[in-house]
């Protein structure tokens, strides 16, 4: 009897939680109304799981040491001994500082990763902006010379690293072409990748070369954005074309530009896949970049997966001031613009 | 108010979800013992598994795991996870969700192999593995790094990262199936005849070994010498070690390495010179420092060079690349002139282990298999299928384990190897990390000998306290 009674109460319960607030309103209405959040649920659910789990995963290990032998796990919470253990911010210190040859290296890295979040977004954006401007006026050619700008993007990533290592070899066709041209003294005898001062800008070229199409297509997106009467009206206005660039379509394009430029630091931090195809951080360790040390300790032979998990936390604080930087830069003209 | 309930139960469903999702099997037990042996006990339908990385021992392990099914009818099934990190990866998660296979093979004897061996992920063999099991195995192998070794004991306690302090000396985790050398050189027979060499004389000294590469250079247009050299341990370990190790001797070269004399010794400095002059000289391949292990292999197959640095297992790669092993002079690293030993002896090092993990659902069958696996009758099979050579003791029959690999045994003389009872192993990471991008800076022209050989002993003389002072004599 005590049992039907609770059994009814309970029922009442769920009745009222499922049915509305307001007398009449159903379980379909409401979710109805609140139907964004039901859309975005599927999302968010795979971020917490896969995402945010992981994230907070990563951090939490970054505070261990730990070879992924032994049990760790953050729920329930188990650090199984002798295999793992609690190592505090010593995983830091190791690699910002106290372990010379680990610190030396990751500051090397450091510095290879910040000439490259230098030269490879600039030159992307210049490029890319540049060949856009080319082809939104290419008329009836563009869908041709679209499909071919995306044929870098479409390549496999081993094809593009068996063929520009092929072009980079001591015998390849960039220093045959150059002996050709007259210019061997500007060649690399010993291959472009096995030169100590040549192997990074070597490097670059490829990853400017396989960013450069999708800021193409981005930008040439965001040309055809831009209203042509501003165009008319700065011509009767007798502006030429560089002012028309430099007035017009690069402040217009800044919000395409901010995307783009996240997305080619964001790489040029956190990109080592050319690195570790290429060069495996060599001659010497000039490509080394910290996403390659990051691989090496969460994969290869320095398996320590606590410095790996540390080290991608000092990448996302650089990657996350970085990004706030750019958005700062960026924001007062692309709100200016909106106004 | 009935909104806020709404939105905190379906947070709490999503909290569920993700907990559910996130559940793990409970921890098993740390240090798990072997169980009894049950030879012959193959009853009904077990299938054990095996994992390694190497996709070219496969047809070997394959070959050795149909023999053992016709002779006790359990059936081992192997798996290659190909490369290197995507096996350590899959090692690390299976380890997590408790999917290990049965028999799990490993490299022999670096930190992770031991932090495997003290988390428990091996389960310990030590008192199976009995005198007359020890006995298949080459000296230099088992015995010297598949035991838990009192220097690496002594190592591990002084360091307080190490990860694998409750490891006892003596106790062993597996055996090892594969081995052989480094510190050899393979000479193209062809192209020294074209130069004008004796093509069945190997040079006795560094310098004569110097001498030949630039003759070819001279006479044929073809580089002297190649090996993987983008991999920075390659020059460091078969070309460096070796010449240390002779030019200075044993002892001299573990007090070198374990933090007791200086790399800025004249015996170290003239392996520094030696290397300094291979680049200086030009007699590396094009593109040296762009080409890993397996293209040298196929520089060298191709007759592209005069010589290339390997060991044992190099053979395999430079005749599937196209070499005769007839057109194949093979040497160890000759030593330099005046050098303290006048020879390199080559000795045995075990490369790959294999255990049984503690996920084993059949752990006594999988003992079995390690026995079988390691037998002389199963290892002669997977040397001749692999072209690998074995840790087992083999006849140096070519009936039995083919042309090649018979003159490779016959070789080898593990009982003269200085390597095998040198002590400077494990080496410290410190002067590693200094030394192989230093010897790669040579060909780049970064640095000269007497720079980096001040380089590689800073770094240790400061490494050897992170490890608890310098690493003493052996007894």
């Amino acid at each position: 009897m005590a049992n039907s009674a609770t059994t009814s109460r309970l029922s009442q319960t769920m009745a009222n939680l499922l049915t509305a607030t307001r007398p009449g309103q159903t379980v379909w209405k409401r979710l109805k109304k609140n139907s964004g959040f039901l859309f975005v649920a599927p999302a968010v659910l795979i971020f917490l799981v896969f995402g945010l789990y992981t994230i907070i995963y990563s951090f939490v290990l970054s505070f261990f040491r730990w070879k992924g032998s032994s049990i760790f796990s953050l729920f329930p919470p188990v650090c199984e001994a002798p295999g793992c253990a609690f190592w505090g911010l010593q995983n830091y210190k190791d690699f910002l500082y106290e372990d010379k040859g680990v610190a030396k290296l990751f500051w090397m890295a450091m510095e290879n990763n910040l000439v490259v979040a230098l030269v490879v977004p600039a030159a992307t954006v210049l490029i890319s902006l540049l060949i856009a401007i080319a082809l939104n006026r290419a008329g009836r050619a563009v869908p041709l010379f679209r499909t071919i700008m995306m044929l870098p993007m479409v390549t496999s990533g081993i094809a593009v690293y068996f063929a520009w290592s092929s072009i980079y070899l001591s015998d390849g066709p960039l220093n045959a072409m150059l002996n050709a041209a007259g210019l061997g003294f500007l060649s690399a005898p010993h291959g472009w990748l096995g030169t100590a001062n040549l192997a990074l800008p070597a490097l670059m070229v490829v990853m400017i070369w396989s960013s450069v199409p999708l800021a193409v297509i981005l930008y040439m997106a965001g040309l055809q954005t831009i209203d042509q009467e501003l165009y008319e009206a700065a011509t009767i206005d007798g502006a030429n074309s560089w002012h028309m660039l430099w007035y017009i379509t690069w402040p217009l394009l800044r919000p395409v530009t901010f995307i783009i430029l996240i997305f080619a630091i964001n790489n040029a931090f956190q990109g080592f896949d050319l690195p570790l195809l290429m060069t495996k951080g060599g001659p010497a360790n000039h490509t080394q970049v910290v996403g390659l040390r990051i691989f090496s300790f969460g994969f290869g032979d320095d398996l320590q997966l606590g410095i790996a998990s540390a080290m991608g936390w000092v990448l996302f604080l650089l990657v996350f001031v970085l990004s706030l930087i750019n958005l700062r830069l960026f924001r007062p003209a692309t709100e200016e613009t909106r106004e | 108010m009935k909104q806020k309930i709404f939105y905190t139960l379906s947070l709490l469903l999503v909290l569920v979800i993700i907990l559910s999702a996130c559940a793990q099997a409970p921890a098993a037990p740390a240090a798990t013992q072997a169980p009894a042996t049950n030879e012959g006990s193959g009853e009904a339908a077990v299938e054990l598994t095996m994992w390694t990385w190497k996709v070219n021992h496969v047809p070997g392990l394959e070959a050795v795991a149909r023999e053992f099914e016709a002779q006790t009818g359990i059936k081992v099934a192997v798996t290659a996870v190909s490369p290197d990190d995507a096996y350590r990866t899959k090692l690390v998660t299976s380890a997590q969700s408790g999917d290990l296979p049965d028999i799990m093979s490993y490299w022999t004897g670096g930190d992770d192999y031991w932090e495997k061996a003290g988390s428990g992920v091996l389960i310990d063999i030590t008192d199976k593995v009995d005198d007359q099991w020890k006995n298949v195995f080459i000296p230099g192998t088992f015995d010297k790094t598949s035991v838990f070794s009192q220097a690496r004991y002594d190592t591990c306690q002084k360091d307080p990262k190490c990860l694998y302090k409750d490891v006892q000396v003596g106790h062993a985790y597996s055996v090892p199936y594969f081995g052989g050398s480094a510190y050899m050189v393979y000479a193209s027979k062809p192209l020294m005849e074209q130069a004008g060499l004796d093509p069945d004389k190997a040079p006795a000294t560094a310098e004569e070994w110097l001498d030949m590469m630039k003759a070819i250079k001279e006479k044929t247009g073809v580089a002297g010498l190649v090996t993987g050299v983008q991999n920075p341990d390659v020059s460091a370990r078969w070309l460096f070690n070796p010449l240390l190790m002779t030019s200075c001797g044993q002892e001299k070269y573990d007090a070198i390495y374990g933090g007791r004399d200086t790399f800025e010794d004249p015996c170290a400095m003239r392996v520094f010179n030696f290397m300094y002059q291979l680049a200086q000289e030009d007699l590396w391949t094009a593109d040296i420092l762009a080409t890993d292990i397996g293209p040298s292999e196929a520089v060298m197959g191709s007759g592209k060079a005069g010589f290339i640095i390997g060991g044992t297992y190099t053979l395999s790669g430079i005749i599937a690349n196209g070499m005769k092993p007839d057109d194949v002079l093979a040497f160890g690293v000759p030593p330099l002139k005046d050098s303290a030993l006048d020879h390199l002896s080559l000795g045995m090092d075990a490369f790959i282990e294999a255990g049984i993990t503690r996920d084993s659902q059949h752990p006594e069958e999988a003992l079995q298999f390690l026995k079988f696996l390691t037998s002389p009758e199963a290892a002669a099979l997977f040397a001749k299928t692999v072209g690998d050579v074995p840790a087992t003791k083999l006849d140096a029959d070519p009936a039995k384990v083919g042309d090649a690999m018979a003159g490779l045994v016959a070789v080898l003389n593990p009982a003269d190897a200085p390597f095998g009872k040198s002590n400077a192993e494990p080496y410290i990471d410190e002067i590693f990390n200094v030394l192989r991008p230093g010897l790669q800076a040579f060909i780049t022209g970064e640095t000269t000998p007497e720079e980096l050989a001040k380089d590689v002993q800073a770094a240790s003389e400061a490494g050897w306290p992170n490890h608890g002072g310098p690493k003493p004599a052996a007894d």
